[in-house]
């Protein structure tokens, strides 16, 4: 079983985070969070991490190629 | 850490799971754990996670326990680390942690450790692998 991930520049992560606080009787929970408020990636950094990440290698197959111009008139 | 309230149970681990989400219901408090994983494949390195969970269930809780998440490296570097203080007044209660990591990054491919120290004793340990490949 594998996660999935994309891949990002190296120097935006910084743990943030805080103490384990209950929210109810013996149930514990916490967030850490690797990201800063300035290191949100932009719109085109997250569209070339998308890409870095293989998520459309999909595109690169040759099944995806059975179109061309012939194949209808331009809209 | 331990407040010496209780010397007849000590802390153990139920169980210690790796997974992209946990579910709470807010009218039962069930919990659930939604896909477990044990490795991670990135196209490259340095890679990020966006969002992963460890999940810890623990009994024989009595009293204040100091506990510490640690997550190593495969050359044993400890990339991150959560401390944090369980109040549980039932030694017979089941203590479910939840502790969420958004946006860890993996800067090496390998086998990682997670690492659960109860009072300063290694309570239980989850590995899991980064694998670079398509």
């Amino acid at each position: 079983m594998q996660g999935t991930m994309v891949t990002i520049p190296k120097d935006i992560s910084r743990p943030i985070g805080g103490d384990v606080t209950p929210i109810a009787n013996a149930y514990f929970e916490t967030t850490f969070n690797f990201v800063t408020a300035g290191g949100v990636l932009s719109d085109e950094e997250l569209g070339q991490a998308a890409l870095d990440s293989g998520t459309f290698d999909f595109w690169k197959s040759p099944g995806e190629d059975v179109y061309s111009l012939e194949d209808g008139e331009p809209v | 850490m331990s407040s010496g309230t209780n010397t007849a149970t000590k802390p153990t681990a139920l169980a210690m799971v790796i997974c992209e989400m946990v579910l709470r219901d807010e009218s039962t408090h069930n919990v659930s754990l939604i896909g477990l994983f044990d490795a991670i494949t990135a196209a490259r390195l340095p890679a990020r996670h966006d969002r992963m969970h460890v999940f810890v269930s623990l009994t024989g809780i009595h009293g204040k326990h100091g506990c510490i998440l640690q997550c190593k490296a495969p050359d044993e570097r400890v990339v991150f680390e959560a401390k944090g203080e369980v109040n549980v007044q039932d030694p017979l209660a089941v203590a479910d942690l939840n502790i969420q990591l958004r946006g860890i990054v993996f800067e090496v491919a390998g086998n990682y450790v997670f690492e659960f120290y109860c009072d300063g004793g290694l309570l239980t340990m989850r590995r899991f692998s980064v694998v670079v490949g398509e």
